[in-house]
């Protein structure tokens, strides 16, 4: 019996997570979309609200994606300082996001952004994060382009107001990023670790209890009216996440990270 | 009202629907996304005719099994993203726009009585893929399944919600109207 290599074992846990993604919404989102269902009381509302409730059920049944845009995985790996890992974490990613390309199906949507010619590269972002313990803990997020291409970075001036920033990003972006969003914000750092910041709180259970900016953000959010895909209604977002991190006192930089109501999360943990 | 509309669509079918209203389409439907419309409109050999055409903004999730083609999911795009090129396929006489989230009031002001905008819910890849009944023909497939125009056959295709009628009547603008003004 030959035994399997730990890129091997590891690989084969990537594709399981994003095949678990893709097919079926985590029950922290599906609770929260049936919950948003029942407190609507515009008929628009509920209707779309009911439609993505059954295409969640019909996508996991079937086993397929629940959405065509089976998006950008986005990976964080929180690596234990006493793991021993023999192998290239980068190149068994895109391995395996190739060969998930093929079994889950994943769409090939991957071009070079110049010349807009399909890429063979597998398309894919990965935080890396050393951590304590022997471990070696990997969630994935999967991101499609209607919410990516509305989420924004202000480098407001200090003085300047954040949740107005935050307010006017989701409101002049309406239904197109397919509310009920999610909505991460990344506070302060710099201007690549604002997003950073913003971008892993969406990898947070809509469980957790939230704090009173967060709760206050989320109201002025679901006042705007939006509603599911933008057709009015009171849920225009399920949950909004906040991180901060201090920054330079001439500095206040915002990032906004706006996720879709296909709020596709998965994770795993091995030890190597 | 909820009806259910057969392709080719005329702009006299359209006309009488209001913003609310609810459409099932059963027939021949065309995907388009962004590159997809500027090969259409630059094409002076058009494989296909805009003529009473409806246009999905899709770019469905296809895999090739031997010769034929099977759909795997199929919602759709964000409509925004082909604003500007919008007003030429209507021009060219296109009734029945399909997509999520919503059209400028440019592309409200060019219906002119004779084409309308649909929303089908975003994210929905199962439900559409459920009413497809096959895929009928492919066209400028050097663009990638993405991008390419597929020719679907479809039955009951929706629900469809009338988010932008013929007369240029929006639920998009009413509601950032009321969001910005929520705003200030």
């Amino acid at each position: 019996m030959t035994r399997t290599s730990a890129r091997e074992t590891f690989i084969s846990c990537v594709i399981d997570a994003l095949q678990e993604a893709e097919t079926q919404l985590p029950r922290d989102v599906k609770e929260a979309l049936a919950r948003a269902a029942k407190a609507e009381t515009s008929e628009r509302a509920k209707e779309q609200l009911y439609a993505i409730l059954e295409n969640i059920k019909l996508a996991a049944a079937a086993g397929l994606p629940m959405c065509q845009d089976t998006g950008i995985p986005i990976f964080s790996l929180e690596i234990g300082r006493e793991t021993s890992i023999d192998f290239n974490l980068k190149e068994a990613l895109a391995t395996a996001v190739r060969r998930a390309t093929d079994l889950v199906p994943l769409r090939e949507h991957a071009v070079d952004p110049i010349t807009r010619v399909s890429s063979d590269e597998p398309l894919f972002d990965a935080l890396y994060n050393i951590c304590d313990g022997d471990e070696l803990s990997v969630a994935v997020l999967v991101k499609g382009a209607g919410s990516e291409n509305v989420s924004a970075l202000g480098m407001l001036e200090p003085t300047q107001d954040v949740a107005s920033f935050v307010l006017k990003t989701v409101c002049e972006n309406g239904g197109k990023p397919c509310p009920p969003i999610i909505v991460g914000l990344g506070i302060g750092s710099t201007f690549d670790g604002s997003a950073r910041l913003a971008k892993k709180t969406l990898f947070r259970s809509l469980d957790e209890k939230e704090n009173a900016f967060e709760a206050q953000m989320l109201e002025q959010i679901n006042n705007l009216g939006i509603g599911p895909m933008g057709l009015g209604g009171r849920t225009t977002a399920l949950r909004v996440f906040v991180e901060k991190a201090p920054c330079h006192t001439a500095m206040l930089p915002v990032a906004v990270a706006i996720q879709c109501w296909a709020d596709r999360k998965a994770r795993f943990r091995i030890k190597l | 009202m909820s009806s259910a509309l057969k392709t080719p669509i005329r702009p006299e079918d359209v006309r009488h629907f209001k913003v609310g209203d609810v459409v099932y389409i059963s027939g021949v439907i065309y995907t388009a996304r962004d590159t997809a419309h500027a090969k259409i409109l630059s094409d002076s050999q058009r494989p296909f005719s805009l003529r009473n055409a409806c246009i999905y903004h899709s770019g469905p999730l296809i895999v090739k099994d031997g010769p034929t083609y099977r759909v795997i999911a199929a919602g759709p795009t964000t409509s925004a993203r082909m604003n500007k090129l919008t007003p030429a396929i209507v021009k060219e006489g296109a009734t029945t726009i399909i997509g999520k989230g919503g059209m400028s009031s440019e592309v409200a002001n060019s219906f002119s009585n004779r084409c309308f905008y649909l929303a089908f819910p975003g994210g929905c890849g199962i439900l559409a893929k459920d009413r497809i009944e096959e895929v009928l023909d492919v066209y400028y497939e050097e663009l990638g399944f993405t991008e390419a125009v597929w020719k679907l056959q479809v039955r009951d295709f929706g629900p469809l919600l009338v988010a932008i009628d013929s007369h240029g009547e929006s639920i998009y603008e009413r509601i950032q109207t009321i969001s910005r003004a929520r705003l200030s």
